[in-house]
C-alpha cells in the first residue's frame, strides 16, 4: 500500500506547484501503482500567481493485475466542469492512457512531456491561444527512425481561419517500433485536429478531445484542449505514450496573462519497472459561475512507488478546487487520514511544498475542515483572540511598518 | 519568524506567496506580533491584512 510521506517545511516559493497524487490508495487500481506524476503549474491570476489559480491535476496511474493479468490501467483525469455550476457548455479536459495490450505490460517506458502556455497574448486575440507542439512518430514512413517530430502548434482562437471544425488539435505521439522499444523515450504530445479523421487515419489510434469555447456561456475566451492517445492498433503496439494536457485560458476574471503550464513527466525506468506513469492534467475554466476567484484543482504531484526505496518518498496530495473548499476538504481529509495526519497539517505541508492557494480559497478551506481556528486580523495594531480552545487563548497583533 | 518573503504586482490584491506554513508550537497564553516591511509607501497599499490560521494536531 501506499505510504505517505509528507516533507515538511520546505520553504515556500521554492517548489511553483508540487502536488502529487497517489492513486495506489484507489481500489480499483489496488495493486502495484506506481506513478509519477509531477505537474507544475503555473498558474497565474492577477500578473503573478496571485489572485485566481488555476489549476492542474495530473493523475498517474499505473495498475498491474496481479497473476498476470497484464491489463494495465491507466487512468488519468482531469475534471472539470462537469458540474451544472460550471456551466452546460463548459471544457473539461481529461486524458487516458490506456496500455491496453498485454505485451505493453512490462516494457512501458513512456516519456510523455507536455506542456502547454496558453496565453492571452494581445497579437493573438483577446480570447485566448493555446499552442501545442507535438512529436509524432510516424508508423511505417518514418520506419527506422527513431521519432518522427512533428511539431504542431496552433493557436486557437476566435480567428475565422480555424473556424467550426478545428477547433481542435491533437497530436500523440506513437511510438510504435521496436527498435525504440529498449532504451526508448516516447514523447507523446499532442493534440490533434479532429476533423481530420481521414487524415489520421484509421490505422491510428488518436484520440483527442478539446472542449473549446464552444457554448456562449464560455465565450469570452477559455481554450482547453485534452489530448488523449490511445494505444491501440497493432502499428503502435510495442510501446505508446500519452500525454495529455490541458491548458486554459481564463476569463477575463482571472486576468490578462494568465498562464497555465503542466508538465508532466513519465518514465518508467528499470527499477520502477512495475509500472509506469502517466500524467494528465486538465485545466480548467473559470467560468463566471467560479467567479473571480479561483477555480482550481489542484495538484499534486507524487512519485509513489512500489519500490522500497522510493516508498518513503513523496506523496501528497491532491487538490481540487479550491473554489468550493468542501472537495478539497474531502480530498485533505483522505489524505491526512491515510498519512494519519490532521488534515490542516497536510494542507500546509501542501503549501508548503508549494501549493498555490488564494487565501480566499484557504479561509474556506479551513471553514470546511474540522476544527480550524481562524482568526482575521485587520489594521496595523489590532488584537484579537484566536480561540483554539477555552484554555488556551493567543493574543496576537500585527503592525506594519513602512520603508 | 524571520523575513518571509512576498512580492505582487500593483494591482494584486495578494502577496505571492498568499500562505506561509509556520511549524512553531505556539505555547498558551503567548503574544504574538507581525509586523511588515513594504516598498510601497501609498497608506493604503502598505497595509496589509493577515489571517492566522491554527492548528491543533
Amino acid at each position: 500500500m501506499s505510504r505517505y510521506y509528507l516533507a515538511r517545511y520546505v520553504p515556500p516559493g521554492i517548489v511553483p506547484v508540487l502536488v502529487a497524487a497517489a492513486l495506489d490508495a484507489h481500489a480499483g487500481f489496488s495493486v502495484a501503482a506506481l506513478s509519477t506524476a509531477f505537474t507544475s503549474a503555473a498558474l497565474d491570476a492577477a500578473g503573478e500567481m496571485g489572485v485566481a489559480p488555476a489549476l492542474i491535476v495530473a493523475g498517474a496511474l499505473e495498475a498491474e493485475a496481479e497473476g498476470g493479468d497484464a491489463t494495465p490501467a491507466l487512468v488519468v483525469a482531469g475534471m472539470l466542469d462537469a458540474e451544472t455550476a460550471l456551466g452546460a457548455a463548459s471544457a473539461l479536459v481529461a486524458s487516458v492512457a490506456l496500455d491496453g495490450a498485454a505485451d505493453l505490460a512490462s516494457l512501458t517506458l513512456t516519456t510523455a512531456f507536455g506542456n502547454a502556455t496558453l496565453e492571452a497574448q494581445a497579437e493573438l486575440g483577446a480570447s485566448g491561444t493555446l499552442v501545442t507542439t507535438a512529436q509524432l512518430d510516424a508508423a511505417a514512413e518514418t520506419a527506422g527512425a527513431m521519432v518522427v517530430v512533428a511539431s504542431v502548434s496552433m493557436a486557437l482562437d476566435a480567428a475565422g481561419e480555424l473556424s467550426a471544425n478545428s477547433l481542435l488539435v491533437a497530436s500523440a505521439a506513437l511510438d510504435g517500433a521496436a527498435e525504440l522499444a529498449g532504451p526508448t523515450f516516447t514523447t507523446a504530445f499532442g493534440t490533434a485536429t479532429l476533423d481530420a479523421a481521414g487524415v489520421v487515419g484509421a490505422s491510428i489510434t488518436l484520440v483527442a478531445a478539446a472542449a473549446l469555447d464552444a457554448a456562449a456561456e464560455m465565450q469570452v475566451s477559455h481554450a482547453l484542449v485534452a489530448a488523449m492517445v490511445l494505444d491501440g492498433a497493432g502499428e503502435a503496439a510495442a510501446s505508446h505514450a500519452l500525454v495529455g494536457f490541458a491548458a486554459l485560458e481564463a476569463s477575463a476574471e482571472l486576468a490578462a496573462g494568465h498562464t497555465l503550464v503542466g508538465a508532466a513527466q513519465l518514465g518508467a525506468l528499470a527499477d520502477i519497472l512495475a509500472g509506469h506513469t502517466l500524467v494528465g492534467f486538465a485545466a480548467l475554466d473559470a467560468t463566471a459561475a467560479l467567479g473571480a476567484v479561483p477555480l482550481a484543482l489542484a495538484f499534486t504531484a507524487a512519485k509513489l512507488d512500489s519500490g522500497a526505496d522510493l516508498i518513503v518518498l513523496p506523496a501528497l496530495v491532491i487538490a481540487a478546487r479550491a473554489d468550493g473548499g468542501s472537495e478539497l476538504a474531502g480530498v485533505l481529509v483522505e489524505i491526512a487520514a491515510a498519512a494519519a495526519r490532521p488534515a490542516q497539517l497536510v494542507l500546509l505541508d501542501a503549501i508548503a511544498l508549494g501549493f498555490e492557494i488564494s487565501p480566499e480559497a484557504l479561509a474556506r478551506i479551513f471553514a470546511a475542515l474540522p476544527s480550524a481556528p481562524v482568526i482575521e486580523l485587520g489594521t496595523p495594531g489590532e488584537t484579537a483572540r484566536l480561540a483554539i480552545e477555552p484554555a488556551r487563548v493567543i493574543t496576537i497583533e500585527i503592525s506594519v511598518e513602512k520603508t | 519568524m524571520t523575513d518571509l518573503p512576498g512580492v505582487s504586482t500593483a494591482l494584486d490584491n495578494n502577496i505571492s506567496p498568499a500562505s506561509y506554513p509556520l511549524p512553531v508550537s505556539i505555547p498558551k497564553g503567548a503574544r504574538l506580533a507581525m509586523r511588515g516591511q513594504s516598498n510601497i509607501t501609498n497608506a493604503t497599499d502598505r497595509i496589509k491584512d493577515a489571517v492566522l490560521y491554527g492548528v491543533v494536531p
